[in-house]
């Protein structure tokens, strides 16, 4: 990425993040009015709207990831590139009728932890602590760098206070509003991303046409339009399945089905789903048109902001820079939001201090989002490259929860011998995998072997759950 | 990702299988970095070129995909993963 | 075999087309949610 000149000049790179910046931490401190419990802060007093509901779920799925990876994907693997990133989408939507299952089991719950608490006993739910914060840290963390490197590589700004801003901000925000201020954003954040890939989108097509789009790469790049590319093909479903884990375990989307107004949850998370199912497509075709445009790429990363400032100029310069703002602070927010919320409510109150007072919780809380945002920074501050690759090590983790989590909450049978087995074999599995063989087949092999052993032990339960169990009260 | 340090501007050729009827220009200019992909199984010949016409030693790179069988055994078995996780959700609560 | 032009123009255009649709769509509900008092 070192050769590339900003394409959009720092003076009024700053100038946009610090107007959004103010915007935003605004709004953080206004909507943290309503907050006075630890409940009203973690759960933004579970009546969260439709309109709210669906921006967020879709929102905070919406990655810089999501903005700057598909056209690099689609320029790496072409068309099935796109349309294996979309699937990414059937996490939001199959998570729809979990959503209404969890609402239904624990009225009164308040993480993914709990469940796993009340479900599984302490032995599942200690190692799901250590998977799911593994996964969120990571998750932070590269985050964070992504959000130093992409303004740097933008606007010339320095990586270290390019990440600083970002993560600051987000910290700022989220420990004054809370949940309701992280959603609240979501919802702006959420318009601006889509505009402005719609917007982004119809220009590059208005430069250049499907046709000579597609003539070029026929030309150019013919693997990328192949219907078999076996590039493409190999790691759809591990891919897919890795997009499944991270929502059925999270906190992000566990905290989101507990804050959603009854009725609304089902519905929200579809619809969510359905809201970022083209994303991926739009954003990232603008990349195959690089050849036709004749758009130089040095750097695959860079393939989205170079078509679109070559297309939109200095308009276009801005437009990406605010989307990739909008997307990292719409993920960095939740996920700074739903970690702290777990360590308070898992660690803190159920373990450490069981009798702390209501109100002193949501100060707790507050803590721990300002020191998780600390250690992230700190992290992230001197740069290691290889850092962003660690994520990859999540996918094992996060797919062997799948089948713990799926089954723990519709069958009786499911039981803790099954929840823990499978996530140790398959997490140990899937890591061999990743190293043995490749990370295409990691959280795969991770699934299969989960899915065996919970489904065995299952078979051979003599127990059967009782789900009243799940209904503790705060 | 093809990379390169020169003084000036350069133009980077490809040919495939070392035929010049199919070369054709990849990038032109002061990048020192060029990102190819898409290409089909085989071997290709890159060269740069300055203004003055002096070229570098040329750079074989060859193409061999992913076996396709490999390829659709691993979506064959995610994709009954799947489904059975989809089944699962959706049949809903058992034993009741 | 290859995925042709008229492919990738129907999957651009709709995915287009759809984010244009949804970023409506948010906008009306949250309208919706707002004139009936009950955003959140």
């Amino acid at each position: 990425m070192s050769d590339v000149e900003a394409i959009l000049p720092a003076q009024t790179a700053w100038l946009l993040l610090s107007a959004f910046s103010l915007l935003w931490i605004a709004l953080g401190a206004y909507w943290g009015r309503r907050n006075t419990s630890f409940e009203d802060h973690a759960l933004a007093g579970r009546n969260i709207g439709l309109a709210l509901g669906t921006a967020t779920a879709a929102a905070t799925w919406i990655t810089s990831n999501t903005t700057m990876l598909a056209p690099q994907f689609a320029l790496q693997l072409g068309i099935w590139g796109m349309l294996a990133y979309a699937t990414a989408s059937f996490g939001l939507l199959l998570f729809a009728p979990m959503a209404r299952r969890i609402r239904t089991l624990m009225p009164h719950g308040y993480t993914s932890g709990d469940f796993f608490r009340l479900r599984y006993g302490r032995l599942a739910w200690a190692i799901f602590l250590v998977f799911t914060l593994f996964y969120s840290l990571t998750w932070l963390v590269s985050m964070a760098m992504a959000g130093g490197i992409l303004l740097k590589a933008l606007s010339g700004i320095p990586y270290a206070w390019g990440m600083s801003v970002i993560l600051a901000v987000c910290v700022i925000y989220t420990m004054r509003g809370g949940l309701a201020a992280v959603i609240g954003t979501d919802f702006i954040q959420s318009l601006v991303i889509i505009a402005g890939i719609v917007v982004v989108g119809f220009a590059v097509l208005s430069h250049v046409p499907i046709e000579r789009i597609h003539a070029n790469l026929a030309s150019e790049r013919p693997a990328l339009l192949s219907v078999l590319f076996p590039a493409a093909i190999i790691a759809i479903f591990n891919n897919l399945l890795f997009g499944l884990g991270e929502v059925f375990h999270n906190n992000v989307w566990w905290s989101r089905a507990f804050a959603f107004r009854d009725g609304v949850a089902g519905k929200a998370f579809a619809l969510g789903g359905l809201v970022w199912f083209p994303i991926p497509i739009a954003a990232g075709f603008i990349a195959l048109a690089s050849g036709a445009l004749n758009v130089a790429v040095p750097a695959a990363d860079m393939v989205g902001p170079l078509v679109i400032a070559d297309v939109l100029g200095h308009t276009g310069a801005i437009a990406i820079f605010i989307i990739v703002f909008c997307s990292l602070a719409s993920s960095i927010d939740s996920l700074l939001a739903a970690t702290s919320d777990l360590v308070t409510e898992d660690i803190y109150r159920r373990i450490l201090r069981p009798a702390a007072a209501p109100r002193n919780l949501k100060k707790v809380a507050q803590y721990v989002t300002l020191l998780l945002g600390v250690l992230t920074w700190a992290i992230c501050l001197p740069r290691i490259g290889t850092l962003a690759t660690v994520l990859f090590f999540a996918g094992p983790l996060v797919g062997a929860m799948i089948w713990p989590i799926v089954t723990g909450l519709y069958w009786r049978r499911a039981n803790a011998a099954g929840a823990v087995g499978g996530m140790l074999l398959g997490a140990g599995v899937g890591l061999a995998c990743y190293f043995a063989i490749g990370w295409y087949v990691a959280t795969l092999a991770a699934t299969a072997v989960s899915m065996v052993w919970v489904l065995a032990c299952a078979r051979f339960s003599n127990s059967r759950f009782d789900w009243a169990k799940l209904k503790e009260t705060a | 990702m093809i990379g390169w340090s020169a003084d000036a501007p350069v133009t980077l050729t490809m040919l495939r299988n070392d035929d010049p009827a199919t070369a054709r220009t990849l990038y032109s200019g002061s990048n020192s970095a060029s990102f190819v992909s898409g290409l089909e199984d085989g071997t290709y010949t890159l060269i740069l070129r300055d203004k003055a016409g002096l070229r570098s030693a040329p750079l074989e790179l060859t193409v061999i995909h992913q076996p396709l069988a490999r390829a659709l055994l691993l979506v064959t078995m995610g994709a009954l993963i799947f489904l059975a996780i989809v089944a699962t959700i959706l049949r809903g609560p058992r034993d009741e | 075999m290859i995925f042709s032009a008229t492919f990738l123009g129907a999957i651009v255009y709709v995915a287009l087309a759809w984010c244009a649709l949804a970023a409506l769509g948010l906008s009306a509900v949250l309208l919706r949610d707002l004139v009936n008092g009950d955003v959140w």
